[in-house]
């Protein structure tokens, strides 16, 4: 099946916030879903941007159809521009009860720093960060 | 990729708000030092010329976490990373009076290391990469006062989220973390971090 990887333009947007929605509700936490395609408009896709995005795409024939090797080809590029970038490292995070997720990582080459190391991910957000933040010396 | 460069609205917001030395006194809780029971410090913004002890202070940290040998960032790299015209990272320096410098003569005692990055549920978010108080210097609020500052800046950029990683078997550090009312998304949500390097980035960049 044809598909192309590309780089995300304004007016995906839209399909990127509804995908972002999809995975939320995979990992079982669409609640936590804050942001809708207006912050990703804004934030993405201004003068010095916050994120970058890549786009999986086919063509209209095939559209809703699942694929094959579209996740590596997504990671892959992603892969390529840090590397243009010299970037070192990519890094993410995955939940330990998605096993074809995890599965594929560690296909690709990628370190589980939680199980090796005892690496924890740590958070501070909502009232949390309001309070650490409060606590600064003032200027 | 880690990096985020930060939108020029957020540059011209940190400067309205520019912030200066913040000299701090504190009187330390639990010390094995009794003369710094009493001890100023202060925080400020890390400039070029501070990437000589950040270096020596990355080490440092580094030596802590049994990782010494993973260090392969020069003083130069974090010359030209973090103070070029669109830099990879920032940082913050805690500083004490020469009267309280270190044996070895240094007065630049704790760093932090950040940038910002992004949520794809929350929006702008801040990474803190380094957070570090040489060990004669620890129990005395530097290393709040480090957070707090981070935690500040986050505020000021907009950001919804403070995220960063921390060993599990740093008792202090992760003590202390949660005494400051984070949480463990590890622990509580199962997340694990994951890292792709070295000869596995090189291959899969080739796919």
């Amino acid at each position: 099946m044809n598909f192309k990887i590309r780089r995300a333009a304004k007016e995906d947007c839209k399909d990127i916030s509804r995908m972002i929605m999809d995975l939320a509700i995979y990992e079982k936490m669409p609640d936590q879903v804050k942001i809708s395609h207006e912050e990703l408009e804004r934030d993405g896709f201004c003068q010095n941007p916050l994120f970058e995005c890549l786009v999986a795409e086919v063509p209209e024939e095939h559209k809703s159809n699942e694929g094959n090797g579209i996740g590596t080809a997504l990671l892959s590029k992603v892969a390529e521009i840090g590397k243009k970038k010299q970037c070192v490292r990519l890094q993410l995070s995955v939940l330990n009860w998605n096993t074809p997720s995890r599965d594929f990582y560690a296909a690709k080459g990628a370190q589980d720093l939680t199980v090796t190391e005892g690496w924890h991910a740590i958070r501070f957000d909502g009232q949390n960060l309001d309070n650490l933040a409060n606590e600064a010396p003032k200027d | 990729m880690q990096w985020r460069r930060m939108p020029a609205a957020f540059k011209s917001q940190r400067r309205r708000r520019s912030w200066k030395e913040t000299r701090l006194s504190s009187s330390a809780i639990t010390t094995s030092s009794p003369h710094l029971r009493s001890m100023d410090f202060s925080i400020r913004a890390a400039n070029l010329d501070d990437c000589k002890d950040i270096a020596r202070m990355i080490m440092e940290l580094a030596e802590y976490e049994k990782v010494s040998d993973h260090v392969k960032v020069t003083q130069k790299d974090l010359e030209q990373d973090g103070f070029s015209k669109n830099p990879f990272f920032h940082g913050i320096i805690a500083e004490v009076p020469e009267q309280h410098k270190t044996k070895e003569g240094h007065t630049k005692i704790g760093y932090a290391l950040y940038f910002y990055s992004y949520s794809s549920w929350s929006g702008r978010a801040i990474y803190m990469e380094d957070l570090y108080v040489m060990p004669e210097f620890r129990g005395t609020g530097v290393g709040k006062a480090l957070i707090n500052k981070v935690a500040q800046l986050a505020l000021a950029a907009g950001c919804h989220q403070l995220n960063f990683t921390v060993l599990d078997w740093n008792k202090p550090s992760m003590d202390f973390y949660l005494s400051q009312g984070c949480f463990d998304i590890t622990a509580s949500m199962g997340y694990h971090c994951m890292r792709c390097e070295g000869e596995a980035l090189e291959h899969l960049a080739q796919l």
